[in-house]
């Protein structure tokens, strides 16, 4: 069930209704968000369920078992259960493939038959996402920084609420068990906030995302042979505010359909193009994986303490796994490492800089100079990120180094429509940064019936500018 | 107190949505803005097949919402693949509420581009009906809905009431709920990935007749249409359908007009004589091109008649319907006019004359 969906134009209503009504038995409205969270889920595939149950189970009796262990070596082993269990149904649906294939490949590359078989598992939907959370639920036990869940149903609604299931944002036990012990009832703000959350990440799916995929990176990356430079660029650019737009898009819904059931999601996006370091972009870009990864394996590691190898050493393990994340493949394994080059040559120039005692300018001239620089740099990743494999990144490379197409007799078009959009998501995103509060509380404080109206007609234009239904590209993770 | 915000806010949200809704019905009803529906966004699709596509096509599909929603193009492609033993590209780029002028207007930007071999025009009655038009009004609109730039580039804004059509949006909500009871998974499903599958996904076996049999609507709607005379037999129709002949003529496009198998129950709703008028008339078009005229509804050499659990209402096709007339209608009436087309020039190889 896509947010963007008629069945979710009824499913969602329903729910919030049924919530209303609930609201004064707390135990009540627990199972019933629960039920419709895992309703939600089975429209995918109703058994990939039994995932997150096992993933559940295991990790509600870990939990309690953490909490009651005294040995150092008992805590530890009842930890590795859970990364066992969690990890080890992640890699075997996400990974494994991907691991037989590349082992099948090395051997037939040097001389043997590469013969295992793989399991060719369909990748359930939201498990990178749900595995993380319940990860975090036992580590942070296990660091004695959290109490287990008062109930199972508790902890069973953390990990599988249905907003943020199949795509995130990711959310700490930490953030969302105490607002289920709370019983968290939505204020007029949280409705009307919820609202423009759910139409603002509409606006960024259907019309951002969706359109500028279909008119600008989709013919570009489907067929990279057939254009030249421009086009080439457009497909790059058109790409990075595609990803934007669709992740963004879908962050932002589950934040504003979390927010009208009464919970507070963590902001997974704030403007990351409008970044001015290779920093600054991962406090901006998924938020909640980057925080995910700095707690758990970043400072874990070491962090920044241990001097520079060490730390840059760190900073490539936690990008690799970043990239891993993402996605089986050498591609995702090569963004990661693309990351963690940049990030690094970044920290290098700043550390450089801080030596010199240049002191950091805040004028208008040099926070766009390094606004630009950050974007075209991290433009430099998103072919990676988006080609299969190294031919078709090859192929990508080989269009920007032609300035026409090979299609002398009719070369394909640029869309004018997906060139201006991308503009426009650009002057959006810039307005979100300097005005993005102001707009807000514009919005809460028109009567709840002009914004009914303004909802409607919001919905009417966006289902004009709809191209067709894309899926999300973030539910392939 | 929490819950008694929570309780004003909604009804007064929703008390705002449903005016804004009724309004914006009342506004497209008023305006005759039907044909302009969301579900008509097809027009968007095929603006972009023609702009930013570069594909070959070997067979093109141009009707309204019938031929829309009963030429599967990878059911084609992958009969025709099986007996031709080789890969055929078909395109469907019909439009719901089509009319003549769309009809003309869509071809002749087809073989501005690509000149298929063979162009399938659907020819059934209650189709291309000469009242709906105002061609360029719907053009301005979609135009301006595909994109500001598009439209300051392509065609001068001098209307700036269509502007107003926006509003024919809003309708969406109602429809959408209105429509859900006879909404299925499998439907939605179906054509979601067949209709998708010529931008490269990939057709396959078994997968066709879902089995999904949907109860045959109420159909007062389209016993409306069908009464509505003279049938698509106007003169207008004729000069344009004349255009289109002589474009494919001119493009050595092999021209089919093909009278898609109706629904039976449909058929007495049909005002006395004008079937009949309509059957003589598309013969007669036919005759004086030099071009088939497939009536697939009659002949019984073609043995396409339908049952009802192929509709999902008393004009458009299910699924099944669907399935069921593309792989016929691949296997069968194809083969032999892409063959005869492939013997001359090599049209459909993305080697066009162009502009």
């Amino acid at each position: 069930m896509l947010f963007n969906s008629i069945v979710f134009l009824l499913f969602f209503p329903t729910v919030v209704v049924v919530d209303l009504l609930l609201r004064s038995r707390p135990p009540w409205r627990k199972a019933f968000l629960l039920a419709a969270s895992y309703f939600f889920y089975a429209q995918w595939d109703p058994r990939f369920l039994l995932l997150i149950w096992t993933s559940t189970g295991v990790d509600w009796v870990v939990g309690n078992a953490l909490q009651r262990a005294t040995g150092e070596t008992r805590r530890k082993r009842l930890l590795g259960i859970s990364l066992l269990v969690n990890l080890g149904l992640l890699g075997t649906f996400k990974y494994y493939d991907f691991f037989v294939e590349s082992a099948n490949a090395l051997l037939e590359s040097i001389g043997f038959q590469g013969n295992v078989e793989t399991l060719r598992l369909i990748l359930p939907v939201g498990i990178s996402f749900y595995t993380f959370q319940t990860l975090s639920y036992t580590i942070e036990i296990y660091r004695r920084k959290l109490e287990p869940a008062d109930s199972l149903l508790d902890f069973a609604l953390f990990v599988g609420f249905f907003p943020q299931l199949v795509a995130g944002p990711i959310v700490r036990a930490k953030q969302f068990l105490p607002q289920v012990a709370r019983n968290p009832r939505a204020s007029r703000e949280d409705y009307a906030l919820g609202v423009y959350n759910i139409l603002s990440g509409l606006f960024k799916k259907v019309v951002i995302a969706d359109i500028i995929g279909t008119d600008l990176s989709e013919p570009f990356y489907d067929h990279p042979e057939q254009w030249g430079f421009a086009g080439a660029m457009a497909g790059i650019y058109g790409f990075a505010f595609q990803l934007y737009g669709d992740f963004a898009g879908y962050s932002q819904m589950a934040i504003g359909c979390g927010r009208i059931l009464g919970f507070r999601l963590p902001q997974n996006f704030d403007n990351p193009f409008m970044a001015r370091n290779n920093l600054e972009i991962w406090r901006r870009w998924h938020i909640t994986l980057l925080s995910w990864m700095r707690d758990y394996i970043y400072i874990p590691l070491g962090g920044s303490r241990g001097g520079s190898p060490r730390t840059y050493r760190n900073i490539m393990i936690t990008n690799l796994f970043s990239g891993v994340w993402h996605g089986a493949g050498i591609n995702f394994v090569l963004w990661g490492v693309v990351n963690g080059l940049t990030i690094s040559c970044s920290r290098m120039y700043q550390g450089w800089r801080e030596r010199r005692g240049r002191v950091r300018r805040d004028d208008a001239f040099t926070v766009w100079r390094q606004r630009f620089l950050m974007f075209h740099l991290w433009l430099v990743a998103m072919p990676i990120f988006r080609t299969p494999d190294l031919a078709a990144l090859a192929e990508v490379g080989r269009a920007l180094t032609r300035w026409h197409s090979p299609h002398v007799d009719a070369p394909p078009e640029i869309a004018a429509r997906g060139v201006f959009l991308v503009v426009m998501a650009f002057v959006a995103h810039v307005i979100s940064e300097y005005r993005g509060a102001d707009v807000r509380r514009a919005w809460v404080r028109l009567p709840a019936e002009a914004q009914g109206a303004l909802t409607i007609c919001f919905l009417g234009l966006l289902s004009h500018l709809s191209t067709e239904r894309t899926p999300f590209i973030y539910f392939q993770f | 107190m929490p819950s008694a915000r929570a309780w004003t806010f909604l009804p007064r949200f929703v008390l705002g949505a449903a005016v804004a809704m009724l309004a914006a019905n009342a506004v497209a009803d008023a305006a005759g803005l039907r044909w302009l529906a969301v579900k008509n966004q097809e027009h968007l699709q095929v603006v972009n097949h023609f702009r930013y596509r570069v594909e070959r096509a070997d067979v093109a599909f141009f009707g309204t919402s019938v031929t829309r929603n009963s030429a599967v193009p990878a059911v084609m492609e992958r009969e025709l693949e099986r007996i031709l033993d080789r890969p055929v590209r078909v395109w469907n780029l019909a439009v719901p509420g089509a009319t003549p002028e769309i009809g003309l207007y869509y071809t002749e930007r087809l073989f501005r581009q690509r000149r298929p071999r063979v162009f399938v025009l659907e020819a059934a009655p209650f189709l291309w009906n000469a009242e709906r038009k105002d061609q360029e009004g719907a053009e301005t609109y979609w135009r301006w809905f595909a994109g500001p730039l598009a439209t300051l580039t392509e065609a001068p804004f001098r209307r700036p009431r269509y502007l107003l059509r926006g509003v024919q949006g809003m309708n969406w909500g109602f429809e959408a709920l209105w429509n859900l009871p006879t909404y299925h998974a499998h439907r939605e499903a179906y054509f979601e990935r067949y209709q998708r599958a010529p931008r490269g996904g990939r057709y396959e076996r078994g997968d066709v007749d879902p089995g999904w049999q949907g109860p045959l609507g109420d159909g007062a709607f389209q016993r409306a249409i069908s009464r509505v005379d003279p049938l698509g037999t106007s003169e207008e129709w004729k000069l344009l359908l004349d255009r289109i002949a002589e474009s494919c003529a001119e493009k050595g496009v092999q021209l089919l007009l093909v009278g898609i198998p109706m629904c039976e129950q449909l058929m007495p709703e049909f005002e006395p004589g004008s079937y009949e008028r309509h059957r003589a008339w598309m013969s007669s078009a036919a005759q004086r091109h030099g071009v088939p005229y497939l009536n697939l509804h009659e002949d019984p050499a073609w043995e396409f008649r339908l049952e009802d659990f192929h509709f999902r209402d008393l004009i458009h096709y299910s699924p099944r319907g669907a399935a069921v007339f593309s792989r016929r209608f691949a296997r069968e009436i194809l083969p032999r006019y892409l063959d005869a087309a492939g013997a001359g020039a090599g049209a459909g190889d993305g080697a066009e004359d162009g502009d």
